[in-house]
C-alpha cells in the first residue's frame, strides 16, 4: 500500500521533472544556425522589404557566386519560421506570377541574436589567425 | 501567363496551399529566363526537398521491420535453448514480446526519421522498444526483468498522466492495434501460399526453385509496412498535429 503511494506520489513529481528539464535543455538553449541558415539570414537583411524567394535567391547568387537550389532555400525558410528566427507574410499578387503573391520574408529578434552570436563565433575564431589574406 | 495550377496542385500535396502559391509563383516569376525546362526541374527539386522524409522512413521502417521480425526471434530461440523456460506460458509471451518489439522498432525508425528525436511518439517508441528489447536478451536475469517491468509500469503512467504524452501513447497504442490486425493476417496469407506452391518445409534449394514465395512474402511485408505507416501518419496529424520535419509543419503555420 505504502508502495502504491509512493508510486503514485512520485510519478507527477518525475513528469515535472521531465518537463522541467526538457525546457531547461531543449527550449532554453540559444538557437545554433547553420552555415546555410547565416547566408540566408544575411541576405534577407541586405534586402530590407524586399526579401522574398526570388531576390534571396539571386542576392545570395550575386554575394557568393553560388547557386542555390530553390528547394533547399524553401525547406531552409520554412524550418526558420518554424524556429521563430523569421516571420513572413504575405504582399499583393502580381500578373507576372499567375496571380499569386509574394511571401516576404523579416529577422525576428530572437534571429537577429541567433545571427549576431553566429558571426560572433566566427569572429572568435579567426582572431588571432592570419589566413593569407588576397594573397592566399 | 500560364494558369500553373497543376504544379501548385502538386507543390500542395507537400505543404500549405499558400506557401505552394507562393513558391510557384517564384517559380513563374523566374520561367521567363529560364525556361520551361528550368521550371519543372525546380519543381521537382522543391517537391523532394519537401517530401523525402517520408519516402526514405518508409524504406527504413521497411527494413528495420524485415529484421527484426527474424532477429527477434533468432534471439529469443538462441536465450530459450540456454535457459530453457517452461514451454507453457512462456513461448506465447515470448511470441507476443517479439512481435510487440518488432512493431515497436518499425515505429521508432519510421517516426524518428519523419519527426525527430524531439517528438514524443518517437521518445515513447524509444522508451519501449529499449525496455522490450533488453527482456528479449536478459528476461532469465531476474534483476534487469524486474527493472524493465517497473520501468515500463512507469512509462505507462507518465504516459497517462501528460496529455501530450498520453497523445503520443495513443498513436502508439493505435500503430500496435494496426500491426498486429494487419501482421497476422499477412502472415497467414504469406503461409498459406507457401503451403499452397510448397507443401512441407522450404529450404534454400525449394526456395531458389519456388522465388514467389519470397516474392510473397516481400508483398506482405509491403503491405504491412504501408498500413502501419499510414496509420502512423494519420494519427500523428490526427493526434500530434504540426510536428512533422517535412510536410505537415508546413500545412499549418502560414496561416
Amino acid at each position: 500500500m505504502r508502495t502504491l503511494w509512493l508510486a503514485g506520489g512520485l510519478s507527477p513529481l518525475l513528469t515535472v521533472w521531465t518537463e522541467i528539464n526538457y525546457i531547461v535543455v531543449v527550449m532554453m538553449q540559444p538557437v545554433s544556425l547553420g552555415e546555410f541558415e547565416q547566408v540566408v539570414l544575411l541576405a534577407i537583411l541586405r534586402l530590407g522589404d524586399n526579401a522574398y524567394g526570388v531576390t534571396i535567391r539571386s542576392e545570395i547568387t550575386a554575394c557568393t557566386r553560388r547557386e542555390v537550389a530553390p528547394g533547399a532555400l524553401y525547406t531552409t525558410l520554412d524550418r526558420m519560421e518554424d524556429k521563430g528566427i523569421v516571420r513572413s507574410w504575405l504582399g499583393d499578387p502580381t500578373p507576372q506570377r499567375g496571380g499569386r503573391a509574394k511571401r516576404y520574408f523579416a529577422l525576428t529578434k530572437a534571429g537577429r541574436a541567433a545571427l549576431i552570436n553566429a558571426q560572433r563565433a566566427y569572429e572568435s575564431l579567426l582572431d588571432g589567425l592570419d589566413l593569407g589574406g588576397a594573397n592566399a | 501567363m500560364r494558369s500553373a495550377s497543376i504544379p501548385e496542385w502538386i507543390v500542395g500535396r507537400f505543404t500549405s496551399g499558400k506557401r505552394a502559391a507562393c513558391i510557384v509563383g517564384d517559380l513563374l516569376e523566374l520561367e521567363s529566363q529560364n525556361g520551361a525546362l528550368w521550371f519543372w526541374l525546380s519543381l521537382a527539386q522543391v517537391v523532394l526537398a519537401l517530401a523525402w522524409r517520408r519516402p526514405l522512413a518508409f524504406v527504413a521502417a521497411f527494413y528495420a521491420g524485415a529484421w527484426a521480425i527474424g532477429g527477434f526471434q533468432m534471439a529469443i530461440a538462441g536465450v530459450h535453448a540456454q535457459h530453457r523456460p517452461p514451454e507453457y506460458p512462456w513461448m506465447p509471451v515470448f511470441m507476443m514480446l517479439c512481435a510487440t518489439a518488432t512493431i515497436l522498432l518499425f515505429l521508432l525508425v519510421y517516426a524518428a526519421i519523419r519527426y525527430g528525436f524531439r517528438d514524443r511518439v518517437t521518445q515513447l517508441a524509444l522508451a519501449f522498444t529499449g525496455l522490450a528489447t533488453a527482456v528479449i536478451y536478459f528476461w532469465w536475469l531476474r534483476a534487469i526483468l524486474v527493472a524493465c517491468i517497473a520501468l515500463s509500469i512507469y512509462v505507462v503512467a507518465a504516459s497517462i498522466l501528460s496529455g501530450e504524452r498520453r497523445r503520443a501513447a495513443m498513436v502508439l497504442l493505435v500503430v500496435l492495434v494496426v500491426g498486429f490486425g494487419g501482421g497476422l493476417p499477412a502472415m497467414y496469407l504469406a503461409t498459406q501460399y507457401q503451403h499452397f506452391v510448397y507443401p512441407g518445409p522450404m529450404g534454400d534449394r525449394e526456395l531458389r526453385e519456388h522465388p514467389s514465395v519470397l516474392w510473397m512474402g516481400f508483398c506482405m511485408q509491403l503491405m504491412w509496412t504501408w498500413m502501419m505507416t499510414a496509420a502512423c501518419s494519420r494519427m500523428h496529424y490526427w493526434r500530434m498535429g504540426n510536428q512533422s520535419l517535412d510536410s505537415e509543419i508546413q500545412r499549418n503555420s502560414l496561416s
